[in-house]
């Protein structure tokens, strides 16, 4: 249970509980509570249930009085929980390949190619055509040819797909990190 | 550029007077009711009493009297101080070209400490907490983690957390009129580029408590390519109990992230970026999930982020190069003599693809 005292030691990472957001997150009721709490339309239909208590805070403090000191960090059991090492967390699991890909392959919008050969002096580029890639549509190719080295075969659309996301996500990333 | 700020922000918190919160001691229980929260956005719906009623109009008035005064600069600098001092919640969504998020962000101080909440609300659940410097997130398939001196990505956050001295070399900032967003009397402001390699911003804010309502990012012809735009904005006069919860809660293991020492200087160059775009971060690492070694560079000119990728180009060059968009952000490869080149960042397409060409080996290493 959460204690001012080991708030410190938390952040230095020095305990390795359980986050108590994580089970809140996957708590969908008591998560709810929080939503409902925060929506305008049920607070003007006055729609808040009559326990719903507000001072949440005050009674957190108040349980963990009684509450003994949990010293020892509980450890996951779970087959793909990943030994630490320090404090290093991988930030990444490789959690089946396409399904990352795909959960933000539905956001982006890829272009069909732009021509790389005609832009070499620089003159504005031609309006992108860009074909929605969402879910599991096929790109519409624009080469009337069917043999074109420029085409690409399912395999290397897919490939190409993943590695634009795993772009995208590290540009993401990257923007978390920045060290100042 | 970054740490300058949130210092900044943080010592401008500590010299707030605590009796704003001692006052609001006396109504504890109204502040934490919702319906008395902010009484602009509920005046049509809930019966305030009628004393806070006049008070507020009173406050409200006060306030927008001002307004004419002040210069687009000091509007958007009261925005980024409101942003980072005061309690509120903000439901919006952000739109990129037909597709749309709803997010909440929540945000407010305790004892001198900025304490927010961000959910994307639709879909698999993404949930962010702030919590001082340290930033906790929370995604699908991935497990929880903590970074030290963590940011929120995206142009909104870029925008609400900017250091202006350093936009006014690329942006000119002027007043351009008002509106009504969320139910609320908004000034916009318009950041406009000064050249024709980033993108401008048209800014909404809050006429009484100078906070973002809406943000349009536009493309070099005025056409919307990302917007940021609130449906509901709630301010209190203390933190909320979920906010106040949240500086309590058990937070996930902080990840170390390995800092570049300066000899690892990357063996890469760019001879050419737009105007105003410093260099901040290089190094090499491994892409998330298809891990595959890649040396990196970022730019940035305050707000719009840029990030390259060069690796060994593989098999035949290709006239015709993948571009990829989200909103505001682009994606361009190019193969350019034995490298591949990927530049993704809140930038036209023209000016990743213009950066790209421009990468090149050093001499001398």
């Amino acid at each position: 249970m959460p204690n001012n005292e080991k708030l410190s030691a938390f952040i230095d990472g020095e305990l390795k509980d359980e986050s108590l957001l994580a089970s809140l997150v996957k708590d969908e009721k008591l998560a709810d509570q929080f939503s409902r709490y925060q929506l305008i339309g049920d607070v003007m239909r006055d729609d808040v249930p009559a326990e719903m208590n507000f001072d949440i805070a005050s009674n957190v403090m108040a349980a963990l009085d009684d509450e003994p000191t949990v010293m020892a960090p509980q450890i996951k059991t779970a087959s793909n929980k990943v030994t630490l090492k320090g404090n290093v967390v991988p930030l990444f699991k490789k959690v089946g390949q396409y399904a990352i890909a795909a959960s933000v392959a539905a956001s982006v919008v890829v272009g069909v190619q732009l021509n790389t050969a005609q832009q070499d002096n620089l003159t504005p580029a031609p309006v992108l055509d860009t074909v929605p890639f969402i879910g599991g549509a096929e790109p519409v190719s624009l080469q009337a040819e069917q043999k074109d080295p420029n085409t690409l075969t399912e395999e290397q659309v897919l490939e190409q797909r993943r590695k634009i996301n795993a772009f995208l996500q590290d540009h993401q990333l990257q923007q978390r990190m920045l060290q100042q | 550029m970054k740490a300058t700020k949130q210092l900044i922000a943080i010592v401008a918190l500590c010299a707030l007077p605590f009796s704003s919160f001692a006052e609001s001691e006396a109504d504890t229980s109204a502040s934490a009711d919702p319906t008395s929260a902010s009484l602009q956005t509920l005046a049509n719906n809930v019966t305030p009493s009628p004393a806070q009623d006049e008070q507020s109009q009173a406050m409200e008035e006060a306030k927008l009297s001002n307004v004419e005064d002040e210069s687009p600069v000091a509007f958007l600098q009261k925005m980024i101080d409101s942003f980072a001092t005061l309690n509120y919640d903000l439901s919006y969504i952000q739109l990129y070209e037909g597709l749309v998020e709803p997010k909440r962000f929540s945000h407010g101080v305790v004892d001198g400490k900025q304490i927010s909440y961000l959910s994307h609300l639709n879909g698999p659940p993404k949930e962010y907490v702030q919590r001082g410097e340290h930033i906790s997130f929370f995604e699908p398939e991935i497990e929880p983690y903590t970074l030290k001196s963590g940011h929120f990505q995206g142009n909104f956050f870029q925008l609400v957390q900017q250091d202006i001295s350093k936009l006014t070399v690329n942006y000119d900032f002027v007043l351009a009129g008002r509106g009504r967003i969320a139910g609320r009397p908004a000034q916009v402001v318009r950041m406009s580029p000064r050249d024709n390699d980033r993108y401008g911003y048209l800014l909404w804010l809050d006429r009484n408590t100078s906070l973002p309502l809406r943000v349009d990012t536009l493309d070099l012809e005025g056409e919307l390519v990302e917007q940021m735009m609130t449906i509901s904005l709630r301010t209190y006069k203390q933190a909320t109990p979920w906010i106040q919860e949240l500086t309590i809660v058990n937070l996930p293991p902080i990840v170390n992230v390995p800092k570049p020492s300066s000899e690892q200087l990357s063996p890469w160059q760019i001879s050419w970026q737009p105007k105003g775009f410093e260099l901040i971060a290089q190094d090499r690492h491994s892409l998330p999930v298809i891990d595959e070694s890649v040396d990196y560079l970022m730019l940035s000119d305050g707000v719009a982020i840029i990030s390259i990728y060069i690796e060994p180009a593989v098999g035949q060059p290709r006239d015709l190069m993948p571009v990829a968009r989200k909103g505001a952000t682009n994606l361009i490869t190019a193969q350019i003599k034995g490298s591949m080149i990927t530049v993704v960042g809140e930038i036209p397409a023209e000016t990743a693809l213009k950066i790209a060409k421009s990468v090149t080996y050093k001499r001398a290493q």
